[in-house]
């Protein structure tokens, strides 16, 4: 069942989130281990990288950087996750809680799919 | 499927499951499936811009990651993405939780996309699109970018619209074929609106057309249109299913009259109005409840303007079942006699190549179709 994201999920996006180099702000970790759902290689991403951010909103920007025309497939043009998309962070499933907020701090795995739906 | 052949008809499918778009002669009597595109994707509508000849503007949607607007240069060879429009109320949106709540709530994002409409001739870069929630774009460099027409977005009354069960779809979009400025645009649960400068202000146009799911049945909005055709003998009469029944106006929408009385229960979705047949609607009725031709059997009630009397084009026993035809499920080509098409929930694609005298399937299961549009020999 698809959960809606609460009111305050979406932070927005912009330019004013600042990437250093392909790493977040504020010291060293480890890359996090990014698993992408196969339909998303409509879009051009692969199903399996790694990147480093410090929320999930940051990491679907620097997803959406590498691979622009996932923009507003993801997350929808009001900063939400889109109804039947389901993200975990190391195998809990936020897309109705914390939601893109969610920090990935202490993360190791992201998984980004689509929900049971459809027919 | 055939190459470009200028004596080529094709039909254009947007079904539950893809695209498809069907070729055939213009005996319109044999016709071959083309593969499906955009596969596993609710595709709205497919229509073909009769200016350009070769390009086809499907309205996909992805119930996972969301619509997008796709276009062929090539009859449908290949298709890619273009720009898709965006909520014009982004910037506004809300987060936090205000005393008024439920008043200021969050802005949606676009969701389905309903309609593709080319602009006229003499604007050979504009299409117009509507969408949900109760939105209407124009691209004035075929689709590479979109502009949101607030005087319908941003409409006073839009606080008080509400969606319909198929969701707040703009569904409709006419251009006056002798005024370029003048627009009509039809939204479910809202009504119709005609603008005379090119969609900078809007007058609802709903007068004479009941909506006896409200408590005044009489509102200056709020009729659930759910298609409107134009005549393009007289672009000033209109012919329109709504969920209150069928109906004709002969003044630029001003006035609406009730033409599906005599039919008894006049629900439906899908009008459509020949070139070659001034005067002339064709109506399929659907049972009010069961949004399925009622009587156990495929039937389609033609609507003669000019002695305002209906006539049923099948024989009860040609083909018998209950058949769903949605919005955008009827087209009409410009041969005279004129071709009738019609595309079913449960996927069956009807045509008649002579003006309702006889009737077939074209011999491919189609998933549940959602549209249906015709591209004629000279490309639109």
């Amino acid at each position: 069942m698809a959960v809606p994201n609460p009111p305050d999920a979406g932070p927005p996006r912009g330019p004013e989130r600042r990437m250093t180099g392909g790493k977040p702000e504020g010291g060293d970790r480890s890359l996090l281990e990014v698993h992408l759902d196969s339909w998303l290689k409509e879009f051009g991403a692969p199903g399996r990288q790694t990147a480093a951010a410090d929320t999930v909103d940051q990491l679907l920007d620097e997803l959406e950087r590498r691979y622009p025309r996932l923009r507003f497939r993801i997350r929808d043009e009001t900063g939400h996750l889109r109804k039947y998309v389901r993200v975990f962070v190391d195998g809990t499933d936020i897309s109705g809680t914390t939601g893109t907020a969610t920090s990935l701090r202490e993360a190791r795995t992201v998984d980004i799919l689509h929900s049971i739906a459809g027919g | 499927m055939t190459k470009g052949n200028a004596r080529t008809v094709r039909i254009l499918v947007g079904s539950r499951k893809g695209t498809y778009v069907v070729e055939g002669g213009p005996g319109r009597r044999k016709w071959t499936v083309g593969p499906v595109a955009h596969a596993g994707n609710d595709v709205y509508h497919v229509v073909a811009d009769p200016r350009h000849p070769g390009d086809l503007y499907a309205a996909v949607n992805n119930a996972f990651w969301g619509p997008q607007v796709q276009r062929s240069r090539n009859w449908g060879r290949s298709w890619k993405e273009i720009a898709t429009p965006l909520t014009p109320f982004g910037k506004e949106r809300k987060f936090e939780m205000s005393e008024e709540g439920p008043a200021h709530p969050v802005p949606r994002p676009l969701a389905n996309l309903w309609h593709i409409e080319p602009g006229p001739p003499s604007e050979p870069e504009t299409l117009y699109l509507g969408a949900d929630p109760h939105l209407l774009f124009r691209s004035r460099d075929l689709g590479a970018s979109w502009e949101p027409i607030d005087g319908i977005n941003r409409h006073p009354a839009r606080d008080h619209w509400s969606p319909g069960a198929g969701g707040a779809c703009l569904h409709t979009i006419l251009v006056d074929p002798r005024e370029p400025r003048r627009l009509y645009v039809g939204l479910s649960s809202v009504g119709t609106f005609r603008s005379e400068d090119s969609g900078a202000t809007w007058v609802p146009t709903n007068k004479g057309v009941r909506a006896p799911f409200l408590p005044d049945p009489n509102p200056e909005t709020g009729q659930c249109v759910h298609k409107v055709a134009i005549d393009r003998a007289d672009p000033d009469t209109f012919y329109r299913q709504d969920h209150g029944g069928m109906y004709v106006s002969h003044d630029r929408m001003d006035h609406w009259t009730r033409i599906g009385k005599p039919l008894g229960d006049d629900f439906g979705f899908a009008v459509a109005s020949p070139r070659a047949a001034p005067g002339r609607a064709y109506f399929v009725r659907l049972d009010g409840s069961a949004r399925v031709t009622g009587p156990g059997h495929f039937q389609v009630q033609e609507w003669n303007d000019r002695r305002r009397s209906w006539r049923r084009l099948l024989s009860p026993k040609a083909f018998p079942g209950h058949y769903g035809v949605q919005r955008e499920g009827i087209a009409t080509d410009e041969f005279d006699p004129a071709g009738i098409y019609i595309g079913t929930t449960t996927g069956q694609l009807f045509v008649s190549p002579d003006a309702g005298r006889s009737w077939a399937t074209v011999g491919f299961q189609f998933p549940g179709i959602h549209s249906v549009s015709v591209a004629g020999p000279t490309g639109g």
